[in-house]
């Protein structure tokens, strides 16, 4: 970027810049389930835009982070048209959908899928002793069992360190295990 | 199952999944690289957090910031080779090529692109037509003067006389009967006494040019015959410039022209 800043050849400079961070974008759509033909082109559009915004970029930020995000939108983006695809079909096969013996299928995370699991008891319980928790106990609890991340993953999300998650997740099984002892089993997280 | 109680961590999942249902908008890249970078504090920081211990989608985001561009490959995925990028970049060059062709290339002709339009103040129609209007009354005011000035510039026949005693006139005579012909304001009167003329259904007047068998210069086809016996005739100024010439009265029966005057007369140089 220095070079690029300095006023040396901006196409070669450009080039310099595609072929060291074309893997990373490349990746970064891969990761998310994109097929390998969509992964390609959603790279190349990522760094027309990297292109596009080159010569407006100041140094304050790093070019990698400024990379990320352009990524990231590009990706949320992405995902907010699909989902209006996805929708616009949805509304054009209404009809058909509720012809189906059994109409259309429940939408993951809904309130019946918790009920499916818990009694109506357990589940009001599950909820207080949870909501109770202190907040960082809390999100640490969610990203283990919810997201099944790593102590580091959740330190790294969180900003403290792993060992402050692990005396976060001791304290809320222990926390946990007293209040649910009567409808669950000892947590296991 | 411990002695048949339920496990936690199914119903943990089950209540975080209602939770994460219920999640609003998800915060921008640029929150979550102002996150990483420890520029998020007080309720803001808070409200994250709890978003991101709900949406999966959210923190790997960050977890990709955190260690991006060193992005692992993952088991089953294909990094792409030397050969792809190279591929890749041939693309994006055509790309960029194309990108910079349209840029350069003009709107083809015939398309013309709308005028930024301001909005136009309510006067504006007003004033507009009292322009038109004015315009039009002046063109149709030049329109009149002209034409009246094409009138006032060529002879007219049948003018009326006053009895007027004007200096500088003239009683010329002629092979039959008189004509007194006067000058005012540049202007030149005839006024034929036709007295002595036989009578005819119509009578036309011609000026011709030179004292003997000139052309004729101009013919007034609708001259009439006054109730007192007299034709007359009216020359704007400049109408003939100086030297001899006549003027010939006829009488009109069925098409037919009878000589019935002839009166020679010199326009002086002035």
């Amino acid at each position: 970027m220095a070079a690029w800043q300095a006023g040396g050849d901006r196409e070669e400079i450009f080039q310099r810049i595609f072929r060291a961070y074309y893997r990373p974008v490349h990746r970064f759509f891969a990761h998310r389930g994109f097929s390998p033909d969509q992964c390609q082109d959603l790279a190349q559009e990522a760094f027309l835009k990297v292109h596009r915004g080159l010569p407006a970029f100041r140094c304050e930020a790093r070019f990698e982070t400024w990379l990320f995000q352009i990524t990231a939108n590009l990706y949320r983006n992405t995902l907010r048209s699909q989902s209006t695809l996805k929708r616009e079909a949805q509304e054009v096969s209404l009809d058909e959908l509720v012809e189906e013996p059994g109409g259309p299928a429940a939408p993951a995370g809904d309130a019946g899928a918790l009920d499916r699991v818990l009694s109506e008891e357990g589940t009001e319980v599950l909820r207080h002793a949870m909501a109770n928790l202190p907040s960082q106990m809390r999100r640490c609890v969610e990203l283990r069992v919810h997201q099944d991340l790593r102590y580091k993953e959740i330190a790294e999300l969180m900003q403290v360190s792993i060992d402050t998650v692990k005396a976060h997740l001791y304290q809320a099984r222990q926390q946990l295990k007293g209040k649910l002892s009567g409808y669950f089993a000892d947590p296991e997280f | 199952m411990e002695n048949g109680k339920p496990p936690l961590e199914p119903a943990l999942r089950a209540l975080t999944a209602q939770a994460e249902g219920q999640l609003g908008e998800h915060p921008s890249p640029e929150t979550l690289v102002a996150y990483h970078e420890d520029r998020l504090v007080g309720e803001e920081r808070e409200r994250l957090r709890d978003h991101l211990a709900l949406c999966a989608d959210c923190a790997q985001l960050l977890l990709d910031l955190a260690v991006f561009p060193e992005v692992e490959v993952l088991a089953g995925l294909r990094s792409p080779t030397e050969g792809d990028v190279d591929e890749a970049w041939q693309a994006m060059q055509a790309r960029l090529g194309r990108e910079k062709r349209a840029v350069a290339t003009p709107a083809p002709a015939g398309v013309v692109r709308p005028p930024r339009s301001r909005p136009r103040p309510a006067y504006v129609p007003w004033a507009l037509a009292a322009s038109w209007l004015l315009v039009a009354g002046l063109g149709l005011w030049v329109f009149e003067l002209r034409r009246e000035y094409a009138r006032l510039a060529e002879p007219a026949v049948n003018v009326a006389v006053a009895e007027l005693s004007v200096e500088g006139e003239q009683v010329r005579g002629g092979e039959r009967g008189s004509v007194r012909v006067s000058s005012i304001a540049g202007r030149t009167l005839f006024d034929a006494d036709a007295a002595g003329l036989p009578r005819h259904s119509g009578y036309e007047v011609e000026i011709l040019s030179g004292p003997g068998t000139g052309h004729a210069l101009w013919t007034g086809r609708e001259l009439k015959r006054s109730r007192d016996d007299h034709f007359t005739l009216d020359l704007p100024p400049g109408f003939l410039s100086a030297g001899p010439y006549r003027l010939r009265l006829f009488g009109v029966d069925d098409g037919h022209r009878e000589k019935l005057a002839d009166y020679p007369f010199e326009i002086e140089a002035p």
